[in-house]
């Protein structure tokens, strides 16, 4: 079972978290391409090793993280806030 | 005459507490704190079940949870427990357990004719054997094998019992309180580490129980009783007893079952049968210790051949002899002290045989002093007997074996060396490797926060043992942030070197075939290792597979490493060469039960209940699982009356009148903030920006792969105030989808939002009377004028606040009334008796969805995912000047093209039959044969009291433009065919008059 | 419009009639509390301390802005509850609150929220003095209280989380699971007793989860 250190709860069981898919895949502009588009949705690397990722608190406090993690031994290097907005862990505003 | 095997006086049970229980339907005694396996060795009996696959006879070869042989059936009707290990089994009073895989009886056993046929039966002898012809593997092969080769029967009463998960958190887990566990648990407390000790027996100890050392000049169990003392007044030490440590995941959680009621006949009330443990340690200290493995050697699977360190632990720990006349076999120096033990046990040892040819020095002198004859550079080339052993017979490990000698004894305990219990480590993700100087495996790199120490990491002595557990408890304290203190290593009395020198296998007498068995507990040969290696099954998980060794619930636990030394003898390689498989989780069996803890019965799942629930039991409403909510499906009014009956008299009632329906379990969200309208821009096809505050509008969004997500109505409550709603079975998955938006994509937008599902009680009032109905409880004009379709007001309903929405999913005039959750039944009451004359009744989601057929609302059968706001008929909507998720994708041209799905509505052509989900949409021309003929499909369909007939949507090829097309529906399964007609799927009120009036 | 004395009697989403629910024993004692104010305000972009500060002046009970800290008066707790969220519960009867009142007080710390009225003809909004956003919570939780010197143990039959003195004390709540439920947790005293809020619609399924927790302690006298 992963143990995942959310910024704002602290370490909780990975069953409080949904996957939410890769976080290097960054969402195109409303202008791109539908190549661009078509990349975004379907195209994924598989990396053995260390990888970003999206994890959702959903069962805690519903904040968005990046996770980086090891896909191999899944050992977890950080956890951060997804959103540039929200208030920090610190409760600063940001 | 009973338990003529006892000693006098030795061992740590209560001889004044005399325990009767039966084996086999025979009465016997025993005392408190024995084993179910020390009493019935107490009583002398020595057979106490049949093997695996020959049906040999078998006796009790360990004293711990290792045991491969000692299986029995614990208890009577529905606490009947299979396959549990008589070594392991705590005696009550009344203790009832029966032998299994045997029949008729343990001593006459007709499938021991197995044993006569086992070449039959060698490695791999399934794949070989039970091969052809095909129609024989679940007719008659399957049901042969099961009834052969079967262990114990479950019970197939419910449990009485019941099982829970506890959670705890510690700085530093010890397993295991032996010498070292002890020790490390004690430095790690003293340091103030919250310490959690675990140890899968009665009583804390572990080996100091098996044998008579002393620490500090005292007996060993009272160093063990001292430490306990101290451990038990710490409030930030937590003991626990009868708990094995079965599984060591990622991120160091460890999983332990405690059994917290099996040492008594029934639990006490309201505790549980056993616990599951979740830990989550900082740091976890395994001393775990080491099991024995035995000797491999001719019928070394007989009753009455033991392990050296069970006799001993028979003899100190339960004061029973597990013989009378013994032969200790060993190839280190270990089992010497077996003899000298049995020795002053009153057992007559007849020989130790010692495979080596220089033994200690010292042990030699000392069993000289005893006058105990040894043999030295021998070994025990066969067990010989009637069911149990009688005597033996001693080859050389030169490998004289023509001239054996003959001993007569009923008692063999061998020792091949001991096994570091390495398998949490291994668990844990690390390799352990092999250690030439003790041949076996030891704990290697660590790759979780872990250490073994003591015997589990390879050292035999019990000073070693006490030492590297101080320094291990000192330090895991330290890495979990506490200053340690300084504590002095306790003093072992006793101590001696192991020197093992390897003898993998026997000789045999007269170089015969003999039955040498590897793995007891499923029947694995020394000759099944040779033979599997030969025809090219030669690595260790190969082996392992080809062979079931290690694969029984012992898990190999004295069998693993004699087979891989057999195996790299037989490649001709180094041990280290062959390798090791990877031990996983359990350790030791678990009962599914524990798994499962609490969530049984009424807690199996988390179950969602609308205010109105209640109310809906009462009524005899039959409900349907919607996700985790119950809802009300339909309601039954007299005995006897059918779903179908339910449905269409409430969807006429409907119809014709008015009635109410609970909506609650649609998914509710409230959003605010400056940008509130630009997200739901965003969120939705359509457009959000300009809808008046006070009006409601329906809504479709896609996912980004262009598909339909999901739809429902939002209402502009104030300017920067929305309120939406989801459907029931996407509710999470939106208010997700939403704030994945929003913290990732779009952060800039000022928006919040939170789901308000379970602040309202939803309920739809539908039916040309609808408004009239209303007219009578509401505080508000709602008259078409001034409440015109797609209205949203704040309102008193009586004296209930509530929020009124003018939105229809019926087709008729209706209305959505929302109040807060706690006044949902008594608003749900009122609109019941608000108008006697009107006769308001109810509806469930059965005549719900026969209505949204009717209309041609979409629903979750139409958005499966695979469908496009074009498919659905929804494109219109969709304002492709903006931007929107989902919106690039559903662009591409095989989304746009021709050949789409299209939803349609179908009319059944034949009175009296409806159509049926999943039914295959054909031309009338085609046999339908392959899937490619199909066109389509039907996903939602019901019988139409308007209509008079059976109708349905469903996707079809094209469909938007084949209204009017008769086409056949087949459902292959029942070898069905109904002709239909094709039509636009809106079949009543398509200009939707009814909902404006 | 009656006046909001009149309001209904609010029925409990724990037992059938509205019945009391209740589980006493020496050592452990579960309990609802029944009818509960439950108000979230969530905080605009940049605005979360503000919108702290202004809670806190409102009701005049700190409010931190730190997550997995409640503070409270001995009345209502203000409890932290996401990122930019904040819970605030009370017993209206208990804090001396008229019903509807807090909801009040709160929606005024926050500002007004907007211009109301045709954002078609209007144009631009008016955004400033937006705190916050405040949303009326109290039916759709259902609010437990479970103390006694077994609490502890209880709990950790249904969560994961560390709940021991050294890891959670009075004045610390957690979002979490409990029960395999999402749930709030706050713990109120060291007795321990700890305040659990969990969705109304599984207000059965949870409490009785927790009660079967509680068995084991039934018969200590």
């Amino acid at each position: 079972m992963l143990r995942i250190d959310c910024p704002w709860c602290g370490v909780r069981n990975e069953d409080e978290f949904s996957y939410g898919g890769d976080a290097t895949v960054e969402r195109p502009t409303d202008y791109a391409s539908q190549d661009d588009w078509y990349h975004y949705v379907y195209t994924r690397q598989n990396p053995a090793g260390p990888h970003r990722e999206y994890w959702h608190h959903v069962n805690g406090c519903r904040a968005w993280l990046v996770v980086e993690r090891d896909t191999v031994t899944h050992e977890i290097f950080s956890t951060a806030p997804a959103s540039p907005n929200l208030p920090d862990p610190d409760g600063r505003t940001r | 005459m009973g338990q003529q095997f006892r000693t006098s006086s030795s061992g740590q049970i209560d001889r004044g507490r005399i325990l009767s229980f039966t084996f086999d339907g025979k009465p016997y005694q025993g005392y408190e704190g024995d084993t179910l396996a020390s009493a019935l060795l107490a009583n002398g009996v020595r057979l106490v079940g049949r093997s695996f696959k020959y049906h040999r006879p078998r006796g009790i070869q360990t004293a711990g949870s290792e045991e491969p042989n000692a299986i029995v059936e614990l208890r009577t009707g529905p606490r009947k427990e299979p396959n549990t290990r008589a070594t392991t089994i705590e005696l009550f009073d009344g203790l009832v357990a029966n032998s299994q895989n045997r029949w008729p009886s343990l001593s006459f056993d007709i499938m021991s004719i197995n044993n006569l046929f086992s070449p039959l039966l060698s490695a791999g002898f399934y794949y070989k054997t039970f091969m052809w012809p095909p129609s024989f593997w679940t007719n008659v092969y399957e049901h042969v094998i099961r009834r052969a080769a079967g262990l114990g029967k479950a019970s197939t009463e419910p449990d009485p019992d019941f099982y829970e998960q506890c959670h705890e958190h510690c700085d530093v887990l010890v397993v295991g309180a032996g010498p070292a566990g002890l020790s490390a648990a004690l430095a790690a407390a003293r340091a103030e580490a919250r310490v959690i000790l675990v140890d899968e027996h009665p009583r804390l100890g572990g080996s100091l129980n098996d044998e008579n050392y002393s620490i500090n000049g005292k007996a060993g169990s009272e160093w063990v009783d001292e430490i306990h003392a101290q451990l038990e007044e710490m409030d930030n030490v937590r003991v626990f007893t009868r708990t094995t440590l079965f599984g060591y995941y990622d991120h160091n959680v460890v999983a332990a079952i405690e059994k917290v009621s099996d040492h008594m006949p029934v639990p006490h009330q309201g505790h549980p049968r056993q616990r599951m443990w979740t830990f989550y340690p900082g740091r976890v200290v395994i001393a775990t210790g080491a099991t024995e493995r035995p000797l491999v050697f001719g019928n070394n699977d007989m009753p009455g051949v033991m392990l050296a360190s069970a006799a001993r632990a028979y003899v100190n720990r339960y004061g029973v002899k597990p013989g009378r006349r013994a032969v200790i076999a060993t190839n280190n120096n270990d089992a010497y002290r077996t003899a000298i033990d049995l020795h002053h046990a009153g057992i007559n040892i007849t020989a130790v045989v010692d495979s080596r040819i220089q033994p200690d020095a010292a042990l030699v002198e000392e069993l000289e002093s005893l006058s105990i004859r040894l043999l030295t550079g021998s070994t025990v080339g066969s067990a010989e007997g009637h069911q149990q052993v009688s005597y033996v017979q001693i080859v050389t490990t030169q490998g004289d074996t023509l001239d054996p000698e003959r001993i007569d004894c009923d008692l063999v305990a061998c020792s091949g060396g001991w096994n570091p219990n390495v398998h949490l480590h291994s668990q844990s993700g690390a390799k352990p490797v092999y250690d030439d100087s003790i041949l076996s495996f030891v704990p290697g790199k660590s790759r979780q926060s872990e250490v073994s120490v003591g015997a589990a990491n390879g050292s035999f002595s019990l000073q070693d043992c006490l030492a590297q557990g101080v320094s291990a408890g000192t330090q895991a304290a330290r890495q979990t942030g506490f200053k340690s203190r300084k504590m002095a290593v306790a003093r072992a009395d006793n101590e001696g070197d192991y020197a093992i020198e390897a003898l993998w296998i026997s000789p045999t007498p007269y170089n015969k075939n003999y039955k040498q068995f590897v793995d007891q507990q499923n029947d694995v040969k020394a000759s099944d290792v040779v033979l599997a290696s030969q025809e090219g099954f030669d690595s260790v998980e190969l082996l392992k597979r080809y062979t079931t060794q290690g694969m029984a619930t012992d898990q190999g636990k004295t069998s693993n490493v004699n087979a891989l030394a057999l195996l790299a003898c037989q490649r001709g390689e180094p041990l280290p060469e062959v390798g090791i498989t990877t031990f996983r989780p359990p350790y030791v069996p678990v009962a599914m039960g524990v798994f499962a803890g609490h969530t049984v019965g009424y807690d199996f799942m988390p179950v969602r209940r609308t205010a109105i629930h209640d109310w809906n039991t009462k009524q005899g409403a039959v409900f349907i699982e919607a996700g985790l909510w119950l809802r009300a499906r339909y309601y039954p009014q007299q005995p006897g009356d059918t779903m179908n009956d339910c449905y269409i008299r409430e969807t006429e009632a409907t119809r014709n009148n008015v009635a109410i329906v609970d909506v609650t379990s649609l998914g509710k969200i409230d959003i605010q903030g400056p940008d509130a309208a630009e997200f739901l821009n965003r969120l939705y096809i359509n457009n959000w920006l300009k809808l008046p505050v006070g009006k409601v509008r329906y809504g479709a969004m896609l996912r980004e792969d262009g598909m339909v997500f999901d739809d429902g109505t939002t209402s502009r409550l104030e300017e920067n105030h929305f309120f939406m709603t989801t459907t029931t079975a996407n509710a999470a998955s939106v208010l997700a989808h939403m704030e994945q938006y929003h913290q990732i994509e779009w952060p800039e937008l000022d928006v919040v939002f939170c789901s308000v599902t379970e602040q309202w009680t939803g309920i739809a009032v539908a039916g040309p009377n609808s408004r009239k109905l209303l007219e009578q409880v509401i505080d508000i004009d709602i008259s078409n004028e001034a409440f015109p379709f797609m209205s949203v007001g704040e309102c008193m309903m009586n004296n209930i606040p509530a929020r009124l929405f003018r939105i229809s999913f019926s087709g008729e005039l209706a209305y959505e009334i929302n109040v807060p959750a706690d006044y949902g039944e008594q608003a749900w009451l009122e609109l019941l008796e608000a108008d006697e004359e009107l006769e308001v009744s109810v509806y469930g989601t059965e005549a719900l969805g026969t209505m949204r057929i009717e209309k041609g609302h979409v629903a979750g059968s139409e958005l499966d995912g695979r469908t496009t706001a074009q498919d659905l008929g929804l494109e219109g909507m969709a304002n492709r000047a903006k931007h929107f998720i989902g919106k690039h994708n559903s662009e591409r041209p095989l989304l746009v093209g021709e050949g789409r799905l299209q939803v349609v509505g179908l009319k059944s052509l034949e009175p009296e039959r409806n159509l049926r989900i999943g039914a295959h949409l054909v031309d009338p021309s085609v046999k339908l044969e392959t899937v490619s003929q199909s066109q389509g499909h039907v996903t939602a369909t019901t019988y139409s009291p308007q209509l008079g007939c059976g109708i349905a949507l469903g996707l079809l090829r094209d469909g938007a433009s084949r209204h009017g097309e008769q086409i056949e529906a087949v459902f292959p399964l029942d070898d069905e065919t109904l002709k239909v007609e094709v039509c636009h799927p809106v079949f009543i009120d398509p200009e939707g008059e009814l909902v404006r009036a | 419009m009656p006046d909001k004395q009149d309001l209904p009697v609010r029925v409990s989403p724990l037992l059938p009639s509205n019945g009391d629910f209740i589980v006493d024993y020496k050592n452990v004692r579960l309990s609802e509390r029944k009818a509960l104010t439950a108000i979230q305000v969530l905080s605009f972009n940049g605005k979360h301390a503000d919108a702290a500060a202004a809670i806190a002046a409102a009701l005049g009970i700190k409010c931190s802005t730190r997550p997995g800290i409640v503070n409270s008066d001995g009345k209502t707790q203000v409890c932290w509850n996401g990122p930019n969220s904040w819970l605030v519960v009370c017993s209206d009867a208990e804090a001396g609150r008229a019903p509807g009142e807090l909801f009040k007080v709160l929606q005024d710390a926050m500002g007004e929220l907007g211009a109301t009225g045709d954002l078609g003809t209007t144009g631009d909004l008016v955004t400033t003095g937006n705190l916050g956003a405040v949303v009326d919570q109290s039916h759709g939780r259902c609010g437990l209280r479970l103390s006694g010197l077994h609490a502890r143990r209880v709990m950790a039959k249904n969560t994961a989380i560390d709940l021991h003195p050294r890891a959670f004390g009075p004045g610390q709540c957690a979002m979490t699971s409990v029960a395999h439920m999402n749930a709030t947790v706050i713990q109120v005293d060291d007795t321990p007793t700890y305040d659990l809020f969990v969705i109304r619609s599984l207000a059965r399924s949870f409490a009785h989860a927790i009660e079967h927790a509680c068995h084991e302690f039934e018969s200590e006298q």
